[in-house]
């Protein structure tokens, strides 16, 4: 059994454990622990699978299958702000294509990596819900919409600075 | 519920619970599919068994399809076909065409089902998707590419063995099957994976590119590692096995195998076998000789020593890896040629402590129920065994049972893999376990648990409540480390479980006062009731392969075949009769009384067969000086091991895969195993030896055509055998007590023995409590404060399978495990060198932390030579010698 | 009639004949072992093995030939080499079982192992007719196989 605090915060345990609180079935926390997890830490460390499975009570290899099935969740460490661009069909004829391409100039790497001072992440993924305003991205948690290539550099400067 | 259903215009009634693709199979129509796999949870995963149901529009999954009254169903109409096509179809995108050199060629399902149904072209031009793999695991292959995500491997890992070692990772076209983290596979290796798999993604690295499937004949025999007594198969090709597998439905086993029945062939045709008799010459050199001229040797000897010395200077000790009739002509040939009681086995420690409790208690000697009643049980109580280690069949069986919500308690000195699973995990010291048991007895007495018929035959438990007065729950519940709370809560389960057994073993009963264990579990299984029928019994388990047949057939220096005592006028001469010959009056001595009197020079010749006494008895540098003090030793082994080394005679004996006989399972189960390939080189079966020196000493009586014709004569002897012959077992496994009359039920009822002793329960000079006090347990030599338990891994089986390259792979080293707290208070680190000390001798070990072991205590693998135990372990007469438990000191070495 | 026969020797001038025309036309025998018979294409002789063309071999071992063979001539021995493919350890064909029926060549799936042209098998030694795969290989190697 592993130790909370070889992983966690004692802040962080605590607030783990009130969200697995919350669940009659502790395995049933499993997607909100690694969903707070990945907030808290950036990512789900092999260590933080670990403890959060033992901590369900579920196998190990369960955390590392919710983990890996969904884009958002991430087993490797990512930059301190996560791009997502939408490359769903409203979006993509709305010039989605574009704007990915400008993003990865601007940024200078391609999709799926983190620039080398680990500010950015920028990954594609599917529908996020904004296709009245195509195209679409969504930087942490905020949404922008009617992306242009020449608008794409400003909000990511708006954001370098932010923690 | 019967419901009546149609499939392909023919009516089949079948029990409402069961799906279409088995109601379907049931009339010999069989319909394609991959993820389908009996014992595992239906899944509809591939889509290749889809059916044509009347009044449901689209084709369904006859996987899922829960049989319905009056359903119509068709599994042979063009659009059946055109969707079986074209799910191929789809499979063999990705599939990497490479059947030529895949291992799973000639039984992989894509195979076959392409071969069928599948069309000859395929509409996808594409590239084919190619992932990224890696080695896994020395014996475990996979290969992504070939997957179909048919998801039998995941399931079956968490469905049967309980393990869950495997996932589906990632999504989509992506989707991998893999461990932790795509890691490298930490698991029980049980094989299950390779055996589901329907294709080649994961397959045997032991056997990898060796051999193809169809190159092989297949034979069936009983696996020699536990005294589980598992149906397996031998593939083999030239004289040489080149894998084992799984003899899908048949067997105890139902097909199932664990790591080492399925890893641990390689011994077989392993390069050291001995495979000519070999004499030691007059420069003291073991040379290859006849098998005319080394019998004549150990005659000659053997006779000569019996009879200027007496009978009593010849012992003999035999393996309990040996057939019943090994072990029946093993006891024979020293009865009556060399006229000397002088005989045992490995496990007669075992047969001289828990049988006679067992006896004395229930009039029994084995297990009472069947293992397949494990299956079924409500409560479970372990103590003192590692099921998974010791039986890891029997250990999938209450695996089974938790799943079905039996509740298991398990009483062990540390972790087992049963731990996570069970209920309750209550790890108690050495040496506490009856204080445990008087615990739960105490509940079940003070809340008036106990079962009202027992009541009524025994009026009132005076004597039992006046056993636990003296310690309160609260002392009780401190001295065995466990709270009030989980021992109530077991006794409670326990008393109010419908079906609940005991499974005792090893580490509770082979340690001073271990007696007293059993005695109290006795008690405890009595004041509840939960004896003498389905479900409820005891279940005494030791590992050792035969280790109830050679007590069945009297490789015991005091039972004559069939459980007779040597001391009474009457068994012995019934046994004289049927052999026409002598049997001694005295009973003899022990294994270890033998090394003993071999050390005073009292004992001059020993035969060994199948046994490895440097590696597993007690006594280390003692020992080894006994042995060597010997006027002469006969070994007869498959190699030429340290003990070999030292005989005087070697004789090559052959592998279970090798012979044909019978063997005895823990569960009284006798099954027949046959030969898979001939002997190597001269190497002969172990009682065709036997037999030929019985000749060899001029006695006819021990001359015999083959191994069956052993079996009739055992059948003649010992009267719970006396319906058993080698026919009558072709099929399947009987449970003794199987008499003539039984053998007629065989054929017309199905009758496949005695599933449980006691159906009458106790008989009535037997219904009484021991009653033994809370056991005052003397607190350990200060000299050697540590508790050692002296156990096996899962991966090996006593020594022999130091030989297995594939198991060594899994494990090769001891280490000393010990818990992490234990190894800071002795100030040694996890990796760090330790010499451990006993009265008897010592050792140095590498030192590995694990929090599995409860503190204070430390677990070592008695199979390795690098961690030679026999240094350790404490000889003596029977109610000294300790070989499970050893109190030791950990220096820094 | 006879005796004019046996006057003018018509039948020794008829046989005469006979011979001075084969001795002037063109010999059907081969002077063997000087002069090799030009043997057909889809001659059947004893196998050989093909490689591909950077020199690797081409059977993969997957043991169809064996498996197919009538007369139990054929004999391979695999294992995992070192990049886990696996190789061939050892592919023997004893010709003195070989009935020369070509179900190897048909059968082969990667077009590694052929009928070859060779049919001189006398030998004094009965085990040199287990031919090894290197041997076979060697074989394979004469520029008349390129075009296999």
């Amino acid at each position: 059994m592993m130790k909370s605090t070889e992983v966690f915060s004692a802040k962080e345990f605590s607030d783990m454990e009130n969200i697995r609180a919350r669940y009659q079935e502790p395995a049933s926390a499993i997607l909100p622990l690694l969903h707070y997890v990945q907030g808290a830490q950036g990512h789900l460390s092999e260590q933080a699978l670990t403890f959060v499975a033992e901590f369900i009570g579920v196998p190990h290899v369960r955390t590392f299958e919710v983990a890996t099935y969904y884009t958002m969740l991430f087993t490797e460490p990512v930059g301190r702000h996560l791009v997502q661009v939408c490359r769903n069909l409203s979006c993509h004829v709305n010039g989605a294509e574009e704007v990915l391409q400008g993003l990865k100039r601007e940024l200078g790497i391609d999709v799926g990596a983190t620039t080398p001072d680990r500010v950015f992440t920028l990954v594609e993924v599917e529908c996020i819900g904004a296709c009245d305003h195509a195209p679409a991205m969504m930087i942490d948690g905020d949404l922008h919409r009617s992306v242009t290539v020449d608008s794409v550099s400003r909000i990511l400067n708006s954001y370098r600075e932010k923690p | 519920m019967m419901v009546r259903l149609t499939i392909d215009g023919r009516q089949i009634m079948v029990d409402g619970h069961v799906n279409v693709l088995d109601a379907a199979s049931k009339l010999g129509i069989h319909i394609p599919t991959f993820c389908h796999q009996a014992r595992l949870s239906d899944l509809g995963a591939c889509r290749m068994c889809l059916v044509e149901v009347e009044g449901m529009g689209k084709l369904q999954t006859a996987c899922t399809l829960a049989v319905n009254d009056g359903m119509v169903v068709r599994t042979d109409t063009p659009r059946v076909e055109k969707a079986r096509r074209m799910m191929l179809e789809f499979l063999l995108i990705n599939h990497p065409l490479e059947c030529t050199v895949c291992d799973a060629s000639g039984e992989c399902t894509l195979q076959d089902l392409a071969f069928k149904h599948g069309s000859a072209e395929t509409r996808f031009k594409g590239k084919k998707r190619i992932l990224r793999d890696h080695i896994i695991s020395p014996l475990i292959d996979r290969n992504l590419n070939r997957c179909i995500q048919c998801k039998r491997c995941v399931r079956v890992c968490e469905e049967i063995q309980g393990v869950t070692a495997l996932g589906m990772s990632y999504r989509g076209a992506a989707t991998v099957v893999g461990p932790f983290m795509d890691k490298s596979l930490d698991c029980e290796y049980c094989s299950h994976c390779i055996w589901s798999c329907p294709v080649g993604a994961i397959t045997s690295r032991a056997m990898k590119h060796k051999v193809r499937t169809w190159e092989m004949e297949k034979s069936e025999a009983i696996c020699p590692y536990c005294s589980c007594g598992c149906t397996l198969s031998y593939n083999y090709r030239d004289n040489v096995v080149y894998r084992v597998t799984h003899a899908e439905g048949r067997g105890l086993n139902m097909g199932s195998l664990c790591s080492k029945g399925f890893f641990g062939y390689d011994v077989i045709n392993h390069p050291d076998r001995i495979t000519a008799p070999m004499v030691r010459d007059a420069d003291g050199v073991l040379r290859r000789t006849t098998w005319q001229s080394a019998l004549e040797e150990v005659a000659r000897n053997m006779k000569r020593i019996s009879r200027e010395s007496g009978g009593k200077a010849v012992g003999g000790i035999a393996s309990d890896r040996l057939t019943n009739e090994d072990l029946y002509l093993f006891q024979k040939l020293m009865r009556m040629v060399f006229s000397s009681n002088n005989v045992d086995t490995p496990s007669g420690l075992w047969s001289r402590t828990v049988v006679p409790v067992l006896e004395k208690r229930m009039g029994v000697r084995a297990a009472t129920n069947s293992l397949d009643d494990l299956n079924y049980t409500d409560a479970l109580l372990i103590v003192g065994c590692d099921i998974t280690v010791a039986n890891p069949i029997s250990g999938l069986k209450v695996k089974q049972a938790i799943r079905r919500g039996g509740l298991v308690t398990e009483v062990n000195p540390g972790k087992t893999a049963l731990s996570r699973l069970a209920r309750r995990s209550l790890a108690v010291p050495v040496g506490k376990e009856l204080a445990l048991v008087k615990g739960l007895i105490k509940v079940i007495l003070e809340e008036g648990l106990y079962d009202s018929e027992t009541l009524g035959k025994y009026g009132k438990f005076s004597e039992l409540e006046f056993s636990v007065r003296d310690k309160s729950l609260k002392e009780i519940a401190r001295e065995t480390d466990c709270s009030v709370d989980e021992i109530t809560q077991t006794a409670r389960e326990f008393a109010g479980a419908k079906k609940a057994s005991i499974i005792f073993g090893e580490t509770a009963v082979l340690q001073a006062g271990g007696e007293k264990v059993l005695e109290a579990v006795i008690d405890l299984l009595v004041l509840t009731g939960k004896l003498g029928q389905e479900g409820c019994g005891l279940y005494p388990i030791l590992s050792g392969t035969n280790f109830q047949g050679a007590l069945d057939m009297g490789v015991s220096p005091n039972w004559l075949p069939g459980h007779a005592a040597v001391s009474s006028d009457s068994e012995r001469k019934r046994v004289e009769k049927a052999w026409n010959g002598k049997v001694p009056k005295d009973g003899g001595k022990s294994a270890y009384e033998m090394i003993q009197a071999a050390a005073a020079g009292k004992l001059k010749a020993l035969y060994l067969a199948g046994v490895n006494p440097l590696a597993t008895f007690p006594g280390g540098e003692d020992l080894e000086k006994a042995l060597k003090k010997m006027e002469f030793l006969v070994v007869q082994e498959l190699f030429l091991t340290d003990t070999a080394k030292l005989a005087d005679v070697v004789l090559p004996a052959t592998s279970l895969a090798e012979k044909n006989g019978t063997l005895t399972n823990v569960e009284r189960r006798v099954q027949k195993t046959s030969k898979a390939i001939d002997g190597l080189g001269h190497s002969l079966p172990d009682w065709k030896i036997f037999s030929d020196l019985g000749v060899a000493c001029g006695e006819e009586g021990m001359n015999y055509l083959n191994s069956s014709e052993v079996m009739d004569e055992i059948a003649s002897v010992v009267p719970f055998y006396s319906g058993i012959n080698h026919q009558i077992l072709a099929d399947n496994g009987l449970q003794w007590p199987f008499s003539r009359d039984d053998a007629r039920e065989v054929y017309h009822e199905g009758y496949l023995g005695t599933r449980h002793l006691l159906p009458e329960g106790l008989s009535k000079d037997k219904q009484f409590f021991a009653a033994v006090p809370v056991w005052e347990t003397h607190s350990a030599d200060s000299k050697y404060p540590m508790t050692l338990v002296l156990g096996d891994l899962l991966f090996h089986s006593g020594s022999f399978t130091r030989y297995s390259e594939s198991l060594n792979q899994l494990a090769a080293q001891a280490t000393l495990l010990m818990n992490p707290q234990t190894g800071m208070g002795l100030d040694v680190q996890d990796g760090s060198s330790v010499r451990a000390v006993s009265t008897q001798g010592e050792f140095t070990v590498t030192v590995s932390y694990s929090e599995d072991i409860a503190p204070g205590m430390l677990f070592l693998p008695r199979h390795f030579k690098n961690a030679p135990v026999s240094a350790l372990m404490i000889p003596g007469p029977d109610d000294q010698a300790r070989t499970a438990i050893v109190h030791v000191r950990v220096v820094k070495a | 009639m006879g005796l004019m026969t046996n006057i003018l020797q018509t039948d020794l001038i008829k046989g005469l004949s006979l011979t001075i025309r084969y001795f002037f036309s063109k010999p059907v025998t081969l002077r063997y072992p000087e002069v090799y018979y030009d043997l057909p294409e889809r001659f059947r002789g004893a196998q050989i093995l093909k490689r591909h063309e950077d020199g690797k071999e081409r059977c993969v071992g997957c043991g169809l030939c064996a498996e197919i063979c009538p007369s139990r001539a054929i004999a391979m021995e695999t294992s995992e080499g070192e990049d886990h493919e696996k190789v061939v350890n050892s592919y023997v064909i004893d010709l003195g079982l070989c009935i020369y029926c070509g179900y190897c060549q048909e059968v082969c799936p990667v077009d590694a192992v052929f009928m070859g042209q060779d049919f001189e098998l006398t030998i004094t030694d009965p085990g040199k007719l287990k031919v090894t795969k290197e041997q076979m290989l060697t074989k394979g190697d004469n520029p008349r196989y390129d075009r296999l």
